[in-house]
């Protein structure tokens, strides 16, 4: 089985075709990030406004790159929240007008799930069931995932999610928006232990997170350490370094109160700030200690990208599920309303 | 699954051919949608019969579009592959209801290996009244924020086609210069909005006809005929139908926010 997939819940546009039997086949990406940089975050009108000059030239570049003839697959999945409703409204009207003039079935899918499945596009994907950790642009939360599809919400960010975190912190310290992985290679110059920042909520029980104290915390720091406005870059560095040692730990400890409390053997981490190498390498050494074992994308399948709601789609069309003609989409929708996926 | 012969693909340099224009537009299966504004406008001319769907329903467009669409094809009984043109509202109008129109128009046309029309909303508009003998037509669509989508068109010898005279715009009704003829008609739904008037359009009765407020898919779909058989405009490859908006301020929300 053969499944077109499009994204554009946010700030990229997102085209692949995934084959059950010959894997991903071709993957397209146009970020508007630059776009919106001079805006310092995402206009959601503007974002719109690109999302629907290039979907269809990447559709069609897609079947090209795959060496496919045009129209030939047997579902089309779209991102249908959660996100910025205009532009998920592109890809959603496009992805179902398309597949109801080709005569296949199509499939909303979850931004999220899309996120989180990412990792099964590996060639060695974590099997089920597993804890997911989910720290992306706007989503933080720990996932017990049982079976494809039953997902139930450890914990949840109780303000800036992770990925928000990065950015804003970021942009305090002069970076260029999305400033997350400027901000990380800033700390890979800092020392460590010279700032220690607060680490949010891990005395308190459950799994939830809070970021917002930490960045107060990286504020009032650059404000003592600026002389006339300009923190020395090395003092910048050991700052960023603080925040994102923070920020680590922070997740790290969660995650194995996670594994522990579902005792799975197996973490997935999924989301923008999955790329981050320091993260990786915390959670490598946790779940060495834990005896289970940590699974993630290659670092493009982190962020946004066509391929994972393909993926995502096709398990869901496998199973049978499909979307009526009524195109609808959300800002918000919780994880785990979603139907199970019977495999 | 394969699909039937899609030959209209860019070449290599990316360019895409001019679509062949058939000259038998009278017998053409075309379907024009236009969702720009509450209405919910469809229209499918097939063998020489039109079918419509003609409604208000604010914010509902995504949901009910393509199961009308599935519904006029069914009675039409023709399917998506038979569609020789996809006709849409390109606006100006509602940001995401113009782009709903273009995705589902891109969408059906790339499926269907046909070109697309992008029409003017307030052209369509234009038509209508053309259509009941209006000669000299100003269209007033309302934009919100106290402003119109305001055009003005001239009928000419024995055409029904509304031709533009300056340019499409956006702007607040009270900085429209033009005095109207005695004869204008006026249409839109931008008449029946309170905002300030300049004085010689205050000083005027106007009576707007309610029936001709918004784009009827119907008649774009006419329009589109007649632009194509009389005037020889052409139809785009549906990577090309793009919305065209006129207000381009978009980022008064998003400024960036110094020291923050
Ligand atoms: N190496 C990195 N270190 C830290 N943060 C990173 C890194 N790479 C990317 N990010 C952050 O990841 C985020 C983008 O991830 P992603 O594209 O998954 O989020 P999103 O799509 O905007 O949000 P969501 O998926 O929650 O709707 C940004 O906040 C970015 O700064
Ligand atoms: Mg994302």
């Amino acid at each position: 089985m053969r499944v077109l997939g499009i994204e554009s819940s946010c700030d990229e546009t997102g085209v692949a075709i995934y084959d059950s039997e010959q894997g991903l086949m071709a993957h397209q990406l146009y970020s508007q990030v630059k776009m919106h940089a001079e805006f310092g975050g995402v206009v959601p009108e503007l974002a719109s406004r690109d999302h629907i000059r290039k979907l269809a030239p990447m559709i069609r570049g897609v079947f090209t790159d795959a060496g496919l003839e045009f129209g030939d697959v047997d579902g089309i999945a779209y991102t249908a929240g959660p996100g910025l409703v205009g532009a998920l409204m592109v890809g959603a009207s496009m992805g179902r007008s398309l597949a109801m003039g080709w005569g296949v079935p199509a499939i909303a899918v979850h931004h999220m799930e899309g996120h989180l499945l990412a990792p099964m596009l590996e060639e060695q994907p974590p099997e089920y069931p597993f804890v997911a950790l989910l720290v992306s642009g706007g989503h933080t939360m720990l996932v017990d995932v049982s079976a494809p599809g039953c997902y139930r919400i450890l914990g949840e960010t109780l303000d800036d999610a992770a990925g928000e975190a990065f950015d804003k912190t970021a942009k305090m310290m002069g970076l260029p928006y999305p400033g997350g992985p400027l901000l990380s290679q800033k700390a890979d110059q800092g020392v460590k232990g010279v700032f220690e920042f607060p680490r949010p909520m891990i005395d308190r029980p459950g799994m939830d997170f809070s970021f917002s104290g930490l960045k107060t915390a990286v504020r009032l720091a650059i404000a003592r350490h600026a002389v006339d406005e300009v923190v020395e870059e090395q003092i910048q560095a050991d700052i960023a370094c603080g925040f994102q040692q923070a920020v680590i730990e922070t997740l790290a400890i969660k995650c194995r109160r996670a594994l522990r409390e579902t005792g799975h053997k197996t973490l997935v981490i999924a989301g923008g700030v999955s790329a981050n190498k320091s993260l990786r390498t915390a959670l490598h050494a946790m779940c060495k200690k834990e005896r289970a074992r940590v699974f993630y994308a290659r670092p493009e399948f982190c962020t946004d990208n066509g391929a994972m709601i393909a993926y995502a789609g096709w398990l869901r069309l496998k199973a049978g599920q499909q979307s009526s003609l009524k195109v609808e989409v959300k800002a918000r929708w919780p994880l785990d309303e979603l139907e199970p996926i019977n495999v | 699954m394969a699909h039937t012969g899609l030959s209209y693909e860019p070449d290599l340099c990316g360019r895409l051919p001019a679509f062949p224009t058939p000259a038998r537009y009278l017998v053409m299966n075309i379907l024009s949608i236009d969702t720009t504004a509450d209405l919910c406008s469809i229209a499918l001319d097939a063998g020489g019969n039109s079918f419509v769907f003609h409604e208000s329903r604010p914010r509902e467009h995504a949901k009910i579009l393509l199961p009308e669409i599935t519904r006029l094809f069914h009675e039409a009984g023709i399917k998506i592959q038979d569609l020789d043109l996809v006709v849409f509202g390109r606006g100006p109008g509602s940001f995401t209801g113009v782009r709903i129109a273009a995705s589902v128009a891109q969408g059906i046309a790339l499926a269907a290996g046909c070109p697309v029309f992008p029409v003017s909303t307030l052209q369509s508009v234009a038509f209508s009244a053309a259509k009941n003998g209006a000669r000299s037509i100003w269209v007033a669509l309302d934009a919100r924020m106290s402003e119109w989508y305001f055009a003005r068109y001239n009928i000419s010898g024995s055409s029904l086609v509304p031709e533009l005279i300056d340019q499409e715009q956006v702007l607040p009704p009270a900085q429209i210069s033009q005095t109207p003829e005695s004869e204008t008609t006026f249409c839109g739904n931008g008449w029946a909005t309170d905002y300030p008037l300049p004085e010689q359009l205050a000083e005027r009765t106007i009576s707007a006809d309610p029936l001709l407020g918004l784009p009827h898919a119907l008649h774009s779909l006419e329009l589109v005929k007649i632009l194509m058989s009389e005037k020889g405009e052409q139809a785009v490859a549906p990577e090309q139908a793009i919305p065209v908006y006129l207000r381009d301020k978009v980022t008064w929300d998003n400024k960036p926010k110094v020291g923050s």
